[in-house]
């Protein structure tokens, strides 16, 4: 009686393991309905939770005016709106200094997510939660004004010289900016930077105006075109299979490593200086240039950075990059000091080791 | 005392006995658990307009089935087209030259399935203040088991870009030509071609939301070969697929099934999607996914390399995955899949780098120290 029963247990578990996976189940369209329904009920109920934003979803945008950015929120943001307007601004004046009518106006929409912005008019879409991160929206109008000002400066070949310029200056604070310049000069492996980093100014110059299509053979001697290709090429599947790789980096032709840098530039992203130590060029020049210097950079045109960044400044291109070049080095950072308990402490240990060590047994020979 | 001894060995033996059952391969898939309601406006937000677009479809479906069954529905040759009048006849005519030689190589004159492809321009839906439809132009399926048992549903939902731009008389942009013509059949394909799948295939589709069968490049002459871009190109990929293209067969098997307690599709649809049905599925492509991103082609592959017969055999068989492509084709699915792999991406290393070479020197050295600390011990003496 009682093993009949174990038997159609273990029949009834064998069975269950191995019944073939459930058909399919046509779904109703009114079932489904309903799932659709709980979910939207869900999602009023969520909203209506968070009471400040639930009226962000329809109604008119009030418009915060903060310098010449204007921010579009619906009502219930206006004090988010306020609080993001002045910091993005501290920031563009820290930027541009006091000459800020130069500056054209910005317009940025700031709404919830779900809801439309006015049409033409750049929309961030903020999560519909109170406590979402300002600096989302910060660096969104941030981004705004950068690209707007951009094409004032230059719509053309240098545009994304000084974009990457503009975003490093916008976004990092001067200081920051400097050391890593500092420590950008001071351990990029070129020979040109090297030349800068010692003193010399007319390599700075060239190093300084680098661009990103610029000619490689300005920048790179032919061992350092041969170098960064072949550490390129180890992870990048289209150098791998390319013949002018292969010759210039396993017969070190120069004329190969040429070659490749223009054919695979999309991929070959080293630039003699970082971003940020470009930026630091473009602050020194806005900086000596005082009252309407961003009006003068804007007003310049044409190919030569250099030219365009002394006039904005006043001064003449020497003196730009010898500043420029000091600035950096003032931002050295201090020599490593041990500190003095440290010493101590070091000191304190060897004399444990050394008792320790002549605590020890001696060493015989047989 | 006897009888309870022998109590206790059966319901030990039973015990292992379900585990082993549950546990040893062949193992099925097992479904996504339901997920619970989301807890933030965001993801309840998007979950809403996931599940408006499956309502969408499965009224969609409801439409078809009464067409089809009022018989309101033009086929020929099994195939029919539903399209848009918004689109103009231009539209209407190149929609109809892309699809229609797929269905003809597909179906070589005896589909299985009836296929209705229904076009239709995007209205910019608004679901209780939630905006519903897309930018981009989608390609939904459903699949005949959930219609009426022998038509099934291919939509294509020409998103607010590509609208735009044919309502303004342009034509549709070459990559929309490209989708429309290697996408829109999608499943349905495989159905016309071979029928009904099996239960375990099916259910494993399923899951899948019909991606490794949604490529048709078995139909065309010649077939693509993979692209000599991805070869080496293993950054990002799911670790399965990686191990498999190693050479690792149990990591084979993971590209099908997924990691223990991984989500079988770490996308949208594995919330609140709806069995048989594939929304958008054609657009998924995700170099996280353990298939890879690859896998529209993993059965189009296939029927390129077995042919119809014993893809089909494997299609239509009963018994699971595994077993099913072994008694087809007389290979492993483990193997097809490694070399399926490895067609794009080419064959990965495993394990350590080591040279024997390498390992020997390592062992000589070692062993030379510790000869050494021990003769060198000889010599210390306690006091």
């Amino acid at each position: 009686m009682c093993s009949g029963r174990w038997g159609w247990i273990a029949t009834a578990l064998v069975v269950a393991a191995l019944v073939p996976g459930r058909l399919l189940r046509a779904q109703e369209t009114e079932a489904y309905r309903h799932v659709v329904e709980q979910l939207a009920e869900r999602v009023d109920a969520l909203t209506a939770a968070a009471p400040a934003t639930r009226e962000d979803q329809g109604g008119p945008l009030d418009t915060i005016r903060v310098g010449t950015i204007s921010l579009l929120v619906p009502p219930p943001r206006r004090a988010f709106a306020d609080e993001v307007g002045r910091a993005a601004w501290d920031s563009i004046v820290s930027y541009f200094g006091p000459d800020t009518s130069v500056l054209a106006p910005t317009v940025v929409a700031l709404v919830p997510t779900g809801r439309r912005g006015p049409s033409q008019i750049p929309t961030l879409h903020l999560p519909i939660r109170p406590e979402h991160p300002a600096a989302l929206a910060i660096g969104f109008i941030l981004s705004r004004v950068r690209d707007q000002e951009l094409t004032r400066i230059d719509p053309g070949s240098w545009g994304e010289w000084f974009g990457w310029a503009v975003r490093a200056m916008l976004f990092a604070p001067a200081k920051l900016q400097a050391r890593t310049a500092y420590s950008d000069l001071a351990t990029k492996p070129w020979a040109i930077v090297r030349d800068c980093f010692a003193g010399d100014i007319s390599q700075c110059a060239r190093v300084a105006s680098a661009g990103p299509d610029g000619p490689v053979t300005d920048y790179f001697t032919a061992d350092e075109r041969r170098r960064i290709v072949e550490r390129v090429r180890r992870d990048t599947p289209p150098l791998r299979r390319s013949a002018s790789a292969a010759r210039c980096v396993e017969a070190g032709s120069d004329s190969a490593c040429v070659e490749v840098f223009q054919e695979f530039r999309v991929w070959i992203t080293e630039d003699p200086l970082s971003p940020v130590a470009r930026a630091t060029l473009v602050r020194t020049a806005l900086d000596l240039g005082g009252e309407g210097a961003f009006g003068r950079l804007a007003a310049t045109q044409g190919e030569d950075v250099l030219a365009r960044l002394a006039t904005t400044a006043g001064v003449p291109q020497d003196t730009l990059l010898a500043t420029w070049r000091r600035r950096i080095m003032a931002e050295r950072p201090p020599a490593t000091t041990l500190p003095r308990l440290s010493g101590w402490l070091a000191f304190a240990w060897a004399v444990v080791f050394t008792v320790a060590a002549s605590r020890s047994t001696r060493w015989h020979r047989g | 005392m006897a009888p309870r001894m022998s109590r206790l060995v059966t319901f030990g033996v039973l015990f292992f006995a379900a585990i082993a059952v549950g546990l040893l391969p062949p193992r099925e898939p097992q479904r996504p658990r339901p997920r619970p309601l989301p807890r933030t406006v965001d993801r309840a937000t998007r979950q809403l307009r996931d599940a408006v677009e499956h309502l969408e479809l499965l009224t969609l479906r409801d439409s078809i089935i009464d067409l089809v069954r009022t018989g309101n529905v033009p086929f020929n040759d099994s195939l029919a087209f539903l399209i848009d009048p918004g689109l103009t006849l231009h539209h209407d005519s190149v929609i109809r030259g892309l699809v229609t030689p797929v269905w003809r190589r597909v179906s070589q004159g005896r589909p299985r399935v009836r296929v209705v492809v229904v076009v239709d321009v995007d209205t910019s839906a608004v679901y209780r203040g939630v905006e519903v439809s897309g930018m981009r132009t989608r390609i939904d399926h459903v699949v005949p088991e959930v219609t009426d048992g022998s038509t099934c549903v291919a939509g294509v939902k020409l998103g607010r870009v590509d609208a735009r731009r044919v309502a303004e008389g342009g034509s549709f942009r070459p990559s929309l030509v490209e989708r429309i013509r290697d996408r829109t059949l999608g499943p349905c394909a495989y159905y016309a071609a071979f029928g009904m799948p099996g239960p375990r295939l099916r259910s494993w589709l399923s899951e899948r939301q019909y991606l490794p069968a949604s490529g048709t490049a078995w139909v065309n002459d010649p077939i693509a070969s993979p692209d000599p871009r991805y070869a080496g190109w293993l950054d990002g990929l799911h670790f399965a697929l990686v191990g498999c293209a190693a050479g690792d067969a149990r990591r084979c098997r993971e590209m099908r099934y997924g990691l223990p307690g991984e989500d079988r599709l770490p996308v949208r649809w594995a919330g609140f999607g709806v069995e048989g049905v594939a929304v958008g599925a054609s657009e998924y492509s995700s170099w996280r996914d353990p298939l890879g991103p690859f896998q529209r082609s993993y059965f189009a592959a296939m029927v390129a390399h077995y042919g119809r017969e014993q893809f089909e055999r494997f299609w239509t068989s009963d018994a699971p995955l595994d077993d099913a492509f072994l008694a087809a084709t007389g290979e492993s699915l483990d193997d097809w899949t490694m070399r399926w792999t490895r067609a794009d991406f080419g064959a990965s290393m495993r394990g350590a780098k080591l040279r024997p070479v390498s390992v020997l020197l390592s062992l000589v050295i070692a062993g030379v120290l510790v000869g050494s600390a021990g003769l060198l011990s000889r010599f210390r003496q306690a006091v």
